[in-house]
């Protein structure tokens, strides 16, 4: 079993990102200066979060926005209206707005981290079809339904990911399959949105679902499709548990199990429970290759408390190993 | 004190300058506050803010004054971060927050002047939680503290109380939760309730507003106002008028500091669209209030902010010599 962990990672809590916060909020940024920080940040995070014995991390999204909209930064046919909540939470996302054809003009590329860390990281994205169902469609778009919009943000991306090597690892985060009380329109969209988004591509992929409840269907939807991980969140739907126990599947499974705080508790997880859940999975997947992370990004606490998270994924990720 | 048609009021914040985040009415509050009481009485505003140059953030001062450990820095986006509450032992409210900073602000003027508090429901999503585990026993502790608050400036003579629920869009499922919770914290008070939200899906929690244990809703709607064909929420409005039930305070002025100033016709027009759609008729037009979307605190400078109030009375004025009743 390995470790992960998903979203923006707190980048606040030490010396160097105090000062990327001050040049992020200067009157002037001076874009080479921010630049150089964002990446010294990146590093720091990285080399903080392998430290603490993450064995698949993220880049901490040091550089995005929001951990929706930052991927459409620099594209043709999106502009950005006012700020929503995302989810149930107090984090906030840009409201995305269709105004004409999706196209890429300038995607920022994490794998630069791989330049500015020693350490490979996962590439992570909002999902295609979580994209579609943040996004308002204008009146000058030229696509009518979340379906055709949808399938627009999977043929951006497949031109990132055609780039991507086998030993790459990308992540689509799509809370909206399952987000508590909110619609969940077209899921049946869903296998050849993906079908056609990781055609031809070779990185290893992972869809990650959170902050909901799953029914049979879905899940028997998410393991229709063609990605190599599923991840799910137990920490929001305690009988996910059966639910996956009643499958027969040889994906790979993400296991949300650890509270990011995104309900706003922030007691102790009890892992002697956690761990009792994943050893119990023994016999329906391959433990081996799963992973074990928080159920949500670690931003919605501090930095000093995401630190003891990671530190029991390792515990909790050592124990199912043993 | 008789309102005029359209009555104009600020939200809340004033940007303010750069210092250490307090939560208390310093010598440097004070002279702020003084002149930012007098730029809205030159403006004509009719209902007056403090501007909260001695806040800090909005539920971080009330767990500084409930004696709470405070947590380090989380963020909310983009540059902005707050430190949030730790809530690990039962709430009890001993000294009120928000009077202190009313009877400063309100001894300044002869215009009533709004006390300022936060909403609970705002209060416990805004918090980390270590002592209550269920989300109703968090909003309703601190919807007891928020009436202590709300029983302290009424006492103190406010006759306006603003509760800032910018996280009615958050949980948006738990309406009666929000409900009570908003509910109590105004038990036995009989001053004017306002409800201040923002930054919400509001076409997911519009239809919840009218139920709403207060006498005004203050919502922010500048950018649906400049395409309301294509605004979901005014599409609700329009089939089902807020101003029905309760009166409405309208955001005209769009206050992102990246937002240029808007001109005069552009405010007009947004103005007279809100009266198409929420005043058709005279009695619901009364019902109107206007202010700008939401506080100025992200501004770094008030000049800019001076100059979108001023463009939203220059607009009300306009609209006010057309509609005479």
């Amino acid at each position: 079993m390995k470790t992960t962990i998903n979203g923006p990672y707190p980048r606040i809590g030490s010396e160097l990102t105090q000062k990327l916060r001050e040049e992020t909020g200067a009157e002037e940024t001076h874009p080479t200066i921010l630049q150089h920080l964002q990446n010294d940040v990146t590093k720091e995070l990285v080399r903080e979060l392998v430290t603490a014995g993450i064995d698949l991390p993220n880049d901490g999204l040091v550089y995005a926005n929001d951990e929706l909209s930052w991927p459409l930064e620099n594209t043709d046919g999106i502009t950005f209206g006012g700020m929503h909540k995302t989810l149930h939470t107090n984090i906030i996302h840009r409201h995305i707005i269709c105004t004409g054809e999706i196209k890429q003009k300038h995607f920022i590329n994490p794998l630069h981290t791989t330049a500015v860390t020693e350490h490979s990281v996962k590439l992570e994205l909002p999902g295609p079809y979580t994209l579609a169902c943040h996004t308002e469609i204008g009146k000058t778009a030229p696509y009518k339904n979340i379906e055709e919009i949808a399938h627009a943000y999977a043929e951006f991306y497949r031109g990132v990911l055609l780039s991507r090597k086998k030993e790459d690892f990308v992540q689509f985060n799509e809370p909206s399959i399952i987000a508590y009380k909110r619609e969940h329109p077209n899921l049946e969209m869903l296998p050849e949105l993906y079908q056609n988004m990781l055609h031809k591509t070779k990185a290893q992929t992972a869809i990650w679902t959170s902050s909901g409840h799953y029914t049979r269907q879905t899940i028997d939807l998410l393991f229709s499709l063609p990605v190599d991980t599923i991840g799910i969140d137990f920490v929001w739907d305690q009988n996910v548990e059966t639910l996956l126990k009643k499958i027969s599947t040889d994906k790979n499974i993400g296991f949300g199990i650890v509270d990011s705080g995104d309900t706003g508790w922030c007691g102790q997880d009890d892992k002697n429970s956690i761990v009792k859940t994943l050893r119990s999975f023994a016999g329906y997947t391959y433990l081996s290759k799963a992973l074990v992370a928080p159920n949500a990004t670690l931003e919605h606490l501090p930095r000093n408390y995401a630190q003891q998270k990671i530190k029991l994924l390792r515990q909790i990720a050592d124990e199912v190993n043993k | 004190m008789t309102l005029p048609l359209l009555p104009t009021s600020g939200v809340g914040s004033w940007p303010k300058k750069k210092r250490g985040q307090k939560g208390n009415l310093d010598a440097v509050s004070k002279k702020e506050t003084a002149e930012f009481i007098k730029n809205q009485e030159q403006l004509g505003i009719d209902i007056l803010v403090d501007g909260e140059f001695y806040r800090g953030d909005m539920a971080t001062d009330y767990g500084r004054a409930l004696a709470l450990p405070i947590a380090d820095w989380t963020r909310s986006y983009g540059n902005r971060f707050w430190k949030k509450p730790i809530v690990d032992r039962q709430l009890i409210a001993k000294e009120a927050l928000q009077t202190e900073p009313y009877i400063y602000a309100q001894s300044l003027t002869t215009h009533p002047v709004k006390g300022m508090l936060t909403g609970p429901t705002t209060l416990a999503n805004w918090s980390l939680h270590t002592y209550y585990r269920k989300r109703e026993d968090r909003v309703f502790a601190y919807a007891d503290v928020v009436n202590f608050e709300a029983k302290e400036l009424e006492k103190a003579g406010a006759k306006y109380i603003q509760i800032d629920e910018p996280a009615i869009g958050e949980y948006h499922w738990e309406a009666e939760l929000f409900n009570e919770g908003l509910r109590r914290a105004r038990e036995g008070i009989t001053a004017y309730i306002i409800t201040h939200i923002c930054y919400g899906d509001f076409k997911l929690v519009y239809p919840r507003l009218k139920n709403l244990s207060v006498d005004q809703i203050d919502i922010e709607l500048a950018n649906d106002l400049d395409r309301p064909e294509q605004s979901e929420l005014i599409t609700q409005m329009k089939k089902d008028p807020l101003t029905q039930y309760k009166d409405v305070a309208v955001g005209v002025i769009d206050i992102r500091p990246d937002v240029p100033v808007e001109d005069v016709d552009t405010v007009t027009r947004r103005i007279k669209t809100t009266i198409d759609i929420l005043g058709p008729t005279p009695d619901l037009l009364q019902r109107i209030w206007i202010k700008p979307d939401c506080g100025f605190r992200t501004h770094k400078n008030p000049t800019t902010a001076y100059a979108k109030m001023k463009v939203m009375m220059d607009a009300v004025k306009k609209v006010r010599e057309q509609y005479v009743l």
